[in-house]
C-alpha cells in the first residue's frame, strides 16, 4: 500500500542533528557570556577578563580569604544575584513549558494556577507582620503551596480534575489571593511597610543573597529534574486527555506531579524575588521555535533561555537608571509585545 | 474458534439522567477477527467504543478485555506538531515506567511499525504537516507500536479519498492475518464492513443493537431499516471479475417525500 507523500530528504536526520547541536551550543554559550558580562557590569565596572581571572583563581583554589574590593563585588555581591536570576528564570521557563504541555494549551503560564498570587500573599503578609526577609521567604513559600492545595481541593469538589475545572479553580484561587494582597496593602502603614510590600510585589533580585539562593536552588533543581524526568508523559498529555488515557497513561497522576513540582518551584522563586510574570509564558514559545515541539528538548531549552532572559532583564533593571527598576515591570513591558507578536505569528501560520 | 479477546455483555450507557444511548448491547470478538460497527450518526457508535475502551463507564453490563488494546481516534484535535517518530513511540507508554523515556528498543519498535505500514520515510516529518491519510496511518502505527492484540478504530476511513480508504482497508484486512490482531472499527460505509468484517454490529437510534455474521446483517431489508432509506446490495462484474457493492439509493426530488 502506498499513501501519496513527497519523498523525504535522506540526509534530513543528520542535518537535523548538526543544527540541533549548534542550537544547544549557542544557548549554552549565550548563557555563559551573559553570566560573565553580568558579573562585570554595574556601578563598579570590572573588565570581563578580570572577572574570569577572579573566578578561575578563587573557584579553582577554593581559597576565599583576603578578598580585594573587585573580588568582593564579583563573588559576594554580584554572583548571588546573577545565580538567583539565572535559576529563577530557568525555573519559570521550564515550569511554563511543562504547564503548557499538560494543559495542551500554549496560553497558560505559572501564574494561571494560583501559586504566584498565593506566594505573593504570603510574602506580603510576612512584610506586614514581621517586616523581616526571613519570614517573607518562608511565608511566601508556604502560601504558594497552600494555593495549589486549594486549587486541588476546588477542582476535586467540582468533579473530575479536567483541564477546564483546573484552570477555573486556578483563576478563582488566584483572584482570592489577589484580593487578600489588596487587603494587606490597605492595612499596611503607608509610610513604611506599604512601599516595602509594593516594591517586593513588583519583583526584584536587588536583595539576593547566598542564603536566599540556598532556598531557591535545591527546590528549583529538584523540581526541574522531576519535570524533565516526566518529559515523555508530558508529551503524551499534549495529545489530549482521552488519547493519553487510551495510551495507558495515568493522566491525573502525571498532571498532579507536574502541578506540585511547578508549585514548589514557583513558590520558591516568588519567595526570593517577588512576582515576576511573563517569563514562563513566552520563553517556552521561543524554545519551541528553536528546538521543535518535543518536551525532551523544549524543557531544557526553556530552562537555558529563561535563565539567560531573566539575567539580561535583571541587568537592565540595575543599570538602565540610577535607581533599581523592578524586574517584574520590565518582564511585563517586554513580555506583552513579544507575546502579542508570538500570538500573531502562530495565528497567521495556523490560518495558512 | 479462537479465544475471545473482547466480550461485551448487555452494555448500557447514558449521560447522567438523560435517555439511554444504547442498552443491551452484546458481542464477542475472537483473536484475529474483525468486527464492524455501523449505524446512523448519533446512534452511539463512538460512545460504544469509548465504553469498550474504559474511557467512559457503562451504567449497565460489563466489558471483558484480555490483552493490550490500541485505540485509533478519528483525529487528534490537539495542535501539537511532534515528529511522526515521536508520535509513534508514544504507543510504547504502557511498557515504560512513569519517569522513563523511550529507549533505543522502543524507537526500534516504533520504526518497525512505520515500516510495516510502508511509511518509514515519514519518520522525521512533522505530524501537523501530514495529509489526512498519512495521519491516519501514523495513528495506526502508534497503536501497533504498543504491540496491541486488539485495535479499536473510530471511523478510520471517514476523511480519506478512495485510494487511502483502500490502503486502510487492506491494512485492517492484513493485520489479523499477519499479527493475529483483532479489529473493531466503526464506519458509515456498509461496504467496508462487507469487505473485511467477520461480524457486524448494527446500532439503531432507538438504542438497540443487533450483532451477527456480516452476511446476515448486511441484507437489504435490515440495511433499509438501519439507515431509514433505500439501500441495495448489488452484484456486477468489473473487467471480468465478479464484484459487489452496497449502494445507497439517494432521492432528492419531491416525490421521495
Amino acid at each position: 500500500m502506498t499513501v501519496g507523500t513527497r519523498a523525504a530528504a535522506p540526509a534530513a536526520t543528520r542535518l537535523q542533528a548538526t543544527s540541533a547541536f549548534r542550537v544547544w551550543l549557542g544557548l549554552c554559550l549565550l548563557l555563559g557570556a551573559a553570566v560573565l558580562i553580568s558579573l562585570a557590569i554595574g556601578r563598579y565596572g570590572i573588565p570581563v577578563s578580570r572577572v574570569v581571572e577572579i573566578l578561575v583563581t578563587r573557584l579553582l583554589t577554593g581559597d576565599f580569604s583576603d578578598l580585594a574590593v573587585d573580588e568582593r563585588v564579583v563573588l559576594l555581591i554580584r554572583a548571588p544575584r546573577v545565580l538567583t536570576a539565572v535559576l529563577a528564570g530557568a525555573a519559570l521557563g521550564i515550569c511554563g513549558a511543562a504547564l503548557q504541555g499538560i494543559f495542551s494549551n500554549p496560553l497558560v503560564g505559572p501564574q494561571i494556577i494560583g501559586v504566584s498570587n498565593g506566594a505573593a500573599f504570603g510574602g506580603a503578609l510576612g512584610l506586614l507582620m514581621f517586616n523581616a526577609m526571613g519570614y517573607t521567604v518562608v511565608l511566601a513559600f508556604v502560601f504558594g503551596l497552600v494555593a495549589i492545595a486549594m486549587v486541588y481541593g476546588l477542582a476535586y469538589v467540582a468533579g473530575r480534575a479536567s483541564i477546564l475545572s483546573l484552570v477555573l479553580a486556578g483563576v478563582v484561587i488566584s483572584a482570592l489571593f489577589s484580593a487578600l494582597v489588596s487587603a494587606i496593602k490597605y492595612l499596611a502603614d503607608p509610610l513604611d511597610r506599604l512601599p516595602a510590600i509594593v516594591y517586593w510585589l513588583l519583583g526584584s533580585f536587588a536583595t539576593a543573597t547566598y542564603e536566599k539562593l540556598a532556598v531557591l536552588a535545591p527546590v528549583a533543581l529538584v523540581a526541574g529534574c522531576v519535570l524533565f524526568g516526566l518529559r515523555f508523559r508530558i508529551n503524551i498529555l499534549a495529545l489530549g486527555d482521552e488519547e493519553a488515557r487510551a495510551l495507558g497513561v495515568s493522566v491525573d497522576v502525571v498532571r498532579w506531579i507536574v502541578l506540585i513540582a511547578v508549585a514548589f518551584a514557583v513558590a520558591a522563586t516568588v519567595s526570593v524575588s517577588g512576582v515576576i510574570g511573563w517569563v514562563g509564558l513566552i520563553i517556552p514559545h521561543m524554545a519551541r521555535m528553536l528546538v521543535g515541539e518535543s518536551n525532551r528538548l523544549v524543557l531544557p531549552a526553556s530552562a537555558l533561555l529563561g535563565g539567560t532572559y531573566l539575567l539580561v532583564v535583571d541587568n537592565m533593571a540595575r543599570t538602565l537608571s540610577p535607581g533599581e527598576i523592578p524586574v517584574g515591570v520590565i518582564t511585563a513591558l517586554v513580555g506583552a509585545p513579544v507575546f502579542g507578536y508570538l500570538f500573531w505569528r502562530t495565528q497567521r501560520s495556523r490560518n495558512g | 474458534m479462537a479465544e475471545p479477546i473482547l466480550t461485551a455483555k448487555s452494555l448500557g450507557f447514558r449521560f447522567a439522567a438523560s435517555e439511554w444511548i444504547f442498552r443491551e448491547v452484546g458481542f464477542t470478538v475472537p483473536a484475529g477477527q474483525v468486527l464492524a460497527i455501523i449505524g446512523q450518526n448519533g446512534c452511539g457508535k463512538t460512545t460504544l467504543l469509548k465504553t469498550v475502551l474504559g474511557l467512559l463507564k457503562a451504567q449497565e453490563g460489563r466489558v471483558e478485555r484480555t490483552g493490550v488494546t490500541g485505540y485509533v481516534p478519528q483525529s487528534i484535535r490537539s495542535s501539537v506538531n511532534f515528529s511522526v517518530l515521536e508520535m509513534v513511540v508514544m504507543g510504547r507508554a504502557r511498557s515504560l515506567a512513569l519517569f522513563q523515556s523511550p529507549r533505543a528498543e522502543d524507537f526500534r519498535i516504533a520504526r518497525e511499525s512505520l515500516e510495516m505500514l510502508d511509511i518509514g520515510h515519514l519518520a522525521m516529518r512533522g505530524f501537523g504537516g501530514l495529509s489526512g491519510g498519512e495521519r491516519q496511518l501514523v495513528l495506526v502505527a502508534q497503536a501497533l507500536a504498543g504491540q496491541c492484540e486488539l485495535m479499536i478504530l473510530d471511523e478510520p476511513t471517514a476523511a480519506l479519498d478512495f485510494h487511502n480508504q483502500e490502503a486502510i482497508l487492506r491494512l485492517l484486512h492484513d493485520l489479523p492475518r499477519r499479527r493475529n490482531v483483532a479489529i473493531v472499527f466503526t464506519t458509515h460505509n456498509p461496504e467496508h464492513a462487507a469487505l473485511i468484517a467477520d461480524q457486524t454490529l448494527a446500532m439503531t437510534r432507538a438504542g438497540s443493537a443487533v450483532c451477527g455474521p456480516t452476511s446476515d446483517i448486511l441484507v437489504d431489508d435490515r440495511l433499509m431499516a438501519i439507515y431509514d432509506m433505500e439501500v441495495r446490495n448489488v452484484s456486477f462484474s468489473v473487467a471480468g471479475r465478479p464484484s459487489r457493492s452496497v449502494l445507497p439509493i439517494f432521492r432528492v426530488d419531491d416525490e421521495a417525500a
